[in-house]
């Protein structure tokens, strides 16, 4: 009862964030030492359990009307030369000074959120293509709106920027789920890649559970409730 | 692997130590999940924490419980010895059946190929536990588990039949404080099934109105 009550109230003054923010003073840093083995700290901040990496702190939820990276720019152009067939003059005249930047994106009723907002909203699985029904695990870098002139009209089209995860090549005996294929878990390097690729929100398909492994690697799974569907993960969905 | 020097008729219990939870808590604790889907407590597996919710259940097998297990076994297999080794690997994929039958079971989109998984992984679950703990006594809950692919067949996804919205109003009335003494209103409806209970079969409906 107490151990509820303390979690709530400091869940409720954000006591995670202060405590771990330069500025928080030293008698609260030590009182923290006392106070933490006593709260359910994976209920304090979800998105912060285990996160490793640095990431910006946010309480605005607005959308931001800010420039794209240069890389994710590259992506974008690559991505509409791709799949929008858009000629290399249009591509060249691409607005992308000026994107709204969604700090939080509804995809099939799941939030989905960059990972400077939330890491563990940023944690998610995605189709290949729309048509494709192979999933493979991402972290999501940014979530944008597009205005583009298409035909003379103006065509409005959300994106997210994302990080592919890069499945692990253990052998068997060292991953335990290749034997499990149908639990739809699988080892990946803990770190996302470099490169970044542009996708269409709608590719979005589902968040992931992370947990590291060991130093180097985490074992991720798909949270797809809705459709546990063979063909999704029998197949090809787990490389 | 150290060399066998346990007892083979050592209960399998014992595989999960103290030690063995608190590494699991550990594990759950670095978990990275979204925010809507049912936090465990950090107290995992200690009577504290009371009994868990089934949404807690579910989060718990459908990715905590299987992968902490797995991980356990990844990395005791050099520590333990040959015949732990051995039990706890059964006791993993007993686990992992579970989990798989259960992912299968629940998923909102069903078809007679998720029937014949979820049943498929069910027997195997069953029968792990037989041959694990040949002296359990399988409890009617495991009958009922192989009824439902009857279920998604007949009727479709299980959320669609389940009882989670009658449960939550149970919960919600249990915790209603009350002194024990029926109120006017319900006394009225008492008086008025006693009444229908009389009536009816005699057929003086008119005594009703």
């Amino acid at each position: 009862m107490e151990s509820t009550v303390l979690t709530t109230i400091s869940r409720r003054a954000n006591l995670l964030t202060l405590v771990s923010s330069d500025k928080c003073p030293p008698v609260l840093k030590r009182a923290w030492d006392n106070l933490h083995p006593r709260l359910n700290s994976p209920v304090l901040d979800p998105s912060s359990a285990g996160c490793s990496r640095e990431r910006r702190k946010t309480s605005n939820t607005k959308p931001v009307l800010d420039g794209l990276d240069t890389d994710i720019e590259s992506s974008l152009r690559s991505y509409m030369y791709e799949h929008v067939q858009l000629s290399p003059c249009d591509i060249s005249i691409l607005n992308t000074k000026r994107i709204v930047k969604h700090r939080h994106y509804i995809v099939n009723d799941a939030q989905y959120m960059p990972s400077y907002a939330s890491l563990a909203h940023s944690l998610a699985y995605i189709r290949e293509s729309l048509t494709d029904s192979k999933l493979v695990p991402v972290e999501i870098r940014e979530i944008f709106e597009h205005n583009r002139i298409q035909d003379g009209k103006v065509v409005v089209e959300s994106f997210a920027a994302i990080h592919r995860f890069r499945k692990r090549n253990m052998e068997r005996k060292d991953d335990p789920f290749q034997i499990f294929p149908d639990f739809r878990a699988a080892l990946y390097h803990r770190e996302p890649q470099d490169t970044v690729e542009v996708i269409h929100v709608n590719q979005i398909h589902c968040h992931a559970n992370q947990r590291p492994w060991d130093n180097e690697t985490v074992v991720m799974r798909a949270i797809d409730r809705v459709g546990h569907h063979y063909p999704f993960y029998c197949s090809s969905a787990l490389t | 692997m150290e060399s066998d020097n346990s007892h083979p008729s050592e209960p399998v219990e014992n595989i999960i130590t103290k030690d063995s939870l608190h590494a699991i808590r550990k594990h759950i604790e670095a978990t990275i999940r979204p925010s809507w889907q049912a936090h465990l407590p950090h107290n995992f597996g200690s009577p504290e924490h009371g009994k868990l919710k089934a949404d807690q259940w579910r989060t718990a097998i459908e990715f905590d419980i299987p992968v902490s297990l797995a991980q356990l076994l990844h990395k005791e297999k050099d520590t333990i010895s040959k015949v732990q080794y051995t039990r706890l690997s059964k006791l993993v994929e007993l686990t992992f059946n579970l989990a798989m039958a259960i992912a299968w079971g629940l998923s909102r989109i069903t078809s007679a190929h998720h029937a014949e998984r979820y049943m498929f992984y069910m027997h195997r679950y069953l029968n792990g536990i037989r041959e694990l703990f040949p002296d359990y006594q399988l409890k009617p809950n495991h009958h009922y588990a192989l009824h439902i692919p009857d279920i998604l067949r007949l009727f479709g996804p299980l959320h669609g039949t389940w009882a989670f919205a009658l449960e939550r109003l149970i919960g919600r009335l249990q915790k209603m404080n009350t002194n024990f003494k029926i109120g006017k209103y319900y006394q009225n409806l008492m008086h008025i099934a006693r009444e229908l209970t009389h009536a009816i079969p005699k057929g003086k409906w008119n005594r009703l109105f």
